[in-house]
This record gives C-alpha cells, structure tokens and sequence, in this order.
C-alpha cells in the first residue's frame, strides 16, 4: 500500500506529453520546475515561447473556485491589464485536473512575464505606484461577470483557519486567549461592516509585494490570483499593507499605496470607516494561515515559533481600530 | 486509489508517520511528528515521552537497504568512537530503519538522535575552520577500525559519469561550454582512476563535510550530521566538500587552509593526497553542478542555481585550470 503524502511533486515529463495532447503549442516543448510550495510552479518552453504552469495543492480550492480564477484573470487580461492570463486549451478550457497521489490538483498553463518582482526594498514611490496599479486591476474588474461564485470573508477565513493556531499555541494560554477574543471582536465587527454595504467587485486577494512585478518593459503586473474572489475593495489594500507591516515596517510606504489607490479610485467615506478593522482582520488570518501551512511545506519563514511580533503588531491594529 | 499521475517526489503525511513511529517503535503517549525540513531528504522532529528525536525520510532512490544500513552502522561506530552524531534509534524489533512505499518508490526512513544545538554558520573564519578541519581528521581517524557487513561508496565518480549529461543538456546552447564540459568531464575521471590507491588511501568518509552539516552542541562540543553521502572514497577527497562550499560562500583561501591545517593535526596527508587536491575540487564543483542539474526537476531550484549557472561554470573553469585541466 502506498504510504499517505501531503504533497508530491509531479514528473516534468508526464507534464509535457500531457500538455502537448491539451494545448496547441510550438515544439520542441520542455517544462522545468521552478518553486515548491503550497503550489508548484514550472517553466514551460515552447520552441520560442515561454508560459508559466501552476499545480495548484491538491484539494485546495473547488472548482467553481478555479472557475473563478481563470475567467476573471482571463477577463483583466483581456483588458490589458498585465497578468498571466491563462492559455485557452483546444477544447476551449482555461485550466484541467489530474489525481494526485493526495488528490485532484488543478493545472493552469498561463502566459508568461518577464521582470523582478518587488521586494521589502521598494520604496515609497513604488508603493505609490503599486496602489494604483491594485486600483486598475479594482476598475478593470468592474464589469466582470461569472456564473462561478467565490467570495472573499475574512469572518469565513478565521472560522476555518483560527483553530489550527489555536490548537499550536495550546501551551500558551496567554497568547491563545488573546487570538480567541481577538477573534471574536473582529467577527463582530465584521458582522456590523457587512451591514455598511461598501462597494465589492472581484478583488486580488494577495496584493503584497512580492505579488507584484515590475516587467522588462517598466510597468506593473500583477501575479498570483490564487486568492481572488468578490470582495469589499477596500479589504484588498490591506493584503499590500500587512507584508510592509511584517517587513518593511515604515508607515510612509503604507500612506504612499492607499494615495496611489486613491489616485485612481477614491474611498468612499463608509469604506475609510473601516481601514482599522480590514488591517486587523488581514493580521489575524496571515497569522492563522501560517499554522495551517507549517505542517505542508515546511517552516515559513519569520514564523517559527515565536509569536511576540505578530500578536505585538495585532494588539496594536486592534487597539487602532477600537477593538481591544 | 486507481493510477495516479507520475510524480518524482512526494512529502509524507506527518501524522500518518507519527501512527508508524508508534507502531514500529513502540512509543506510548502523545507523538506529534512536525515537518522542518523539505530537500533532498525530508526532516521531521519528533515529540513523544522519550522524545525529542529527528526523522529522516530519505530521497527516494537515494541508497538503496544494503547501502543505507552502512550509513547508520556507520554513524553508531563514530558515536562508539565518541564522535557526536545523529544516532539511529532501534526500532521494536532491533533494526534501525525502515521503508514505505511512497507514489515515487521506496523511501527509507530514519529515527535519529536529537542534536540539540546551532548549525555552523556558512562563514566559517579561520579558527572555526581549523576545529571543522580537525574534526573530520578525528572521524578518519575513528573509521580506521569500521567493519560492515554491508556496502557503500561515495562513488563521486559514478555519480558524475551519470548526472553530467543533465548538465550538458542544461547548457546545450552553449557550445564552447558543452565542448569544455565533455573534455574535463572525462578528464576528471580518467584521474581519478587513475590515483595510487596506497598513496592516496580509501576508508568510510563522511562524504558531505561542509560547514552546514556540522553543528555546536549546547554543551559546547561539535557534532556531525547528514551522513547522506558517507562510504568508502579517498580519504583526501573528503576535504573537498568544505572547499566547495567555502567556494560557495566566497570564503577566501585562508579558511582553506586553517580546515587542512586543522584536518593535519589528525591525520597526515601524503605528499600524494596533497597533489590531488585540486583534482578533488574540481570534482566537487563538476559533482555538484551536475547533480543540482539533474535534481532541478525533482525538488526545485537550489538557491543561486536557478537564474546564474555562469558562477558554476565558472568554478569548474576556474579549478579545472588548477587541476591542469584546460
């Protein structure tokens, strides 16, 4: 009997024979893998053309999920937004499945970029930049319409996730009874915003920076749609702004995003009434993700036990935004 | 479960190996089994009652049993010697590890002893390096007297003769880099058989001795782990992984020199060994240029080869032409 795995590493190989009988593509064909992580990600090269292949973890998402993705993906893409859109197959599909050794994983062979994402060395003025470009992405969306449903709730995220850090922190009653009241104001006041009727569309769900390209050409593209879904707009600022909370620590880079959002899509005043709760919220479920993730890949780095840092930076998100 | 897509490698599930630790080893109480590490091998630390303890799951296709059982008869002889080092922990029934069937093949795996301490840092300066030196030298020393019924070699040589085509194919493109490549590539070899096997003696070798494999114990001792690689080589080759990762590091040539200093203070080198020192660095840089190559598909790029092979091609120019090998 074969033993259970968590995750496997499919051949490169049986990769290429299987995309040659999916997709119409130049010869000679070669895929490489290029990163292992909660999802796998090769290089593929067809004779001079260059595409990038996501294998999604098995059993992540629904396929109404993966759905989602790829039409709205392949929506913006078609806009002139700068992402990987997803190479159309012969049979017309945007993505396909195979069984796993731990399940179904989905494959999406998507157009390649060619730049250097962004790092915590960016400056204000590529946060300012950045903000923007999470804007046209926001306005580019507008008009999206999918049969699929997916919709982003960090409520519904910290019912989910909330119990795995808990359950690691079971030997720090300190720490875990902050997490679990810290979890209930925030689902309460979550509970009051959903009431606000702030605007929504189809928002990124991971724009930090290292989510975030600079290509050859000198513009902004945007990668990893991974956490896509229909959203408040405004959450979606505060997936760029928790990674500069964790790593770049300087509060210039976060007003300089929010101004080059605003630039391009102004806040409405019911969305700025609640920037307080969307930075706290984005804190507690990067925190809980991560003790999700440890048992999958690995350590993460900067999340290796000790929990000072992220539950000093919570407590003083949560104190900003009224909630302690 | 039906035909599932190939895959080349897997990551086991942590609980499902906590249930076998406690079947085949008979652990009582609560076994929690944390994944730290994915690579070549897999490491997971081990919590139970007797605990803490480090797994290893092997690569698949890494060694095969009679050559992984080397490794742990190995390691419990340098301990016995006094050595510190990762011992295997006996299982219920008196071996010392065991296999499963991962979706990729056969994977053996490993409980080991618990090192509690830091690894080296990868910037070794010259005093640390004399001590590593040393070190290896007293492991030497200590292996002179290893009996096993069971077989390993470093096969360095091998190795290459089978990875160096992935690198070739790598850099296909690159026509005088290939013809280099080819030409010192069979070199190398060539050398290497033909070495004086009583002035260039073999023994059981550490195989991976760089700095990262070797750690500060709380108490203040070194230990030694990662025996992924030991068997039977030249002695004086063992050195080389060191250089190679010194190399790497863009450690200067002192810190070379204080790890062979350090390496003499326990064992001597021949005048032989000594004149086949760059033969062994140029064959490091080759080995390891070929084998992140062939495993770039297996577990993902290896930091710093996935954008600038220049620096490795550059290496094994560079020691080539120490070796004579133009």
């Amino acid at each position: 009997m074969v033993f259970p795995v968590i995750h496997s590493t499919l051949d490169p190989r049986a990769l290429e024979q299987e995309l040659n009988e999916r997709y119409a593509l130049s010869q000679p064909l070669r895929c490489q893998l290029m990163s292992r992580a909660n999802n796998d990600f090769y290089e593929v090269s067809a004779g001079t053309d260059r595409y990038a292949l996501r294998v999604a973890k098995a059993d992540f998402r629904t396929r109404e999920a993966y759905t989602f993705e790829a039409a709205y993906v392949h929506h913006i893409h078609g806009k002139g937004c700068r992402v990987p859109g997803p190479v159309t197959a012969k049979d017309g599909s945007l993505f396909f499945e195979v069984e796993a050794p731990e399940g179904i994983r989905t494959i999406t062979l998507m157009h390649w970029l060619d730049g250097d994402t962004f790092t915590n060395a960016l400056t204000v003025e590529d946060a300012r930049e950045i903000g923007r470009s999470l804007a046209e992405l926001h306005i580019a969306g507008a008009d999206f319409k999918s049969d699929a449903a997916r919709t982003i709730s960090a409520s519904a995220m910290l019912d989910e996730r909330m119990p795995h850090l808990l359950g690691m922190l079971k030997a720090d009653p300190d720490h875990h009874d902050f997490y679990v009241a810290a979890t209930k104001a925030v689902q309460a006041a979550y509970g009051e915003m959903e009431k606000a009727g702030l605007p929504r569309g189809p928002v990124h769900g991971d724009y930090q920076f290292a989510n975030v390209m600079r290509t050859a050409s000198g513009d902004l593209a945007a990668l990893d749609f991974d956490t896509c879904g229909i959203g408040c707009l405004a959450e979606d600022l505060f997936t760029f702004v928790w990674r500069s909370d964790m790593e770049i620590k300087e509060e210039a880079v976060n007003t300089a995003f929010i101004g080059g959002y605003e630039k391009v899509r102004p806040l409405s005043e019911a969305e700025r009434q609640y920037l307080g709760l969307f930075r706290v919220a984005r804190d507690l479920v990067m925190s809980s993700t991560f003790a999700i993730l440890i048992n999958r890949v690995g350590p993460v780095p900067g999340f290796d036990g000790d929990f000072a840092p992220f539950t000093a930076l919570t407590r003083e998100h949560l104190e900003a935004a009224g909630l302690s | 479960m039906g035909v599932t897509f190939p895959v080349s490698q897997s990551v086991l599930d942590a609980d499902a190996l906590g249930a076998e630790l406690v079947r085949r080893y008979g652990l009582s109480g609560e076994v929690r089994c944390k994944l730290l590490s994915r690579g070549m091998n897999d490491i997971y630390r081990i919590e139970h009652a007797d605990g803490p303890h480090a797994l290893k799951v092997a690569r698949s296709g890494k060694s095969n049993d009679d050559e992984f059982a080397y490794e742990q008869d190995y390691v419990n002889h340098l301990s016995a010697a006094g050595i510190e080092v990762p011992t295997a922990i006996p299982l219920a029934d008196g071996s010392l590890f065991f296999s499963v069937d991962a979706p990729e093949g056969k994977r053996q795996i490993v409980m080991m002893r618990w090192l509690d301490g830091q690894p080296y840092d990868v910037t070794v300066d010259e005093d640390d390096a004399q001590k590593l030196g040393a070190l290896l030298g007293e492991i030497h020393h200590a292996s002179e007297n290893f009996t096993t019924s069971h077989k390993k070699t470093v096969a360095s040589e091998p190795k290459l003769a089978e990875r160096l085509p992935y690198l070739l194919d790598l850099i296909r493109e690159r026509p005088d880099d290939l013809a280099y490549l080819e030409r010192a590539g069979a070199d190398v070899l060539e050398r290497m058989a033909a070495l004086d096997s009583v002035a260039v003696p073999s023994g059981a070798c550490h195989g991976d001795m760089q700095c990262a494999n070797v750690m500060q114990l709380k108490s203040g001792a070194l230990a030694v782990f990662d025996f992924s690689d030991c068997g039977i080589a030249p002695l004086a080759k063992d050195i080389a992984a060191f250089y190679w990762r010194n190399d790497f590091e863009g450690r200067p040539e002192s810190v070379n020199q204080a790890f062979v200093a350090g390496y003499e203070s326990a064992r001597s080198l021949s005048a032989e060994e000594k004149a086949a020192q760059p033969l062994f660095r140029l064959l490091r840089h080759f080995l390891i240029t070929s084998t992140m190559a062939q495993y770039v598909n297996r577990i993902g790029p290896v930091p710093g080869f996935d954008k600038n092979i220049d620096y490795y091609l550059d290496m094994i120019r560079r020691y080539g032409e120490q070796a004579g090998v133009t």
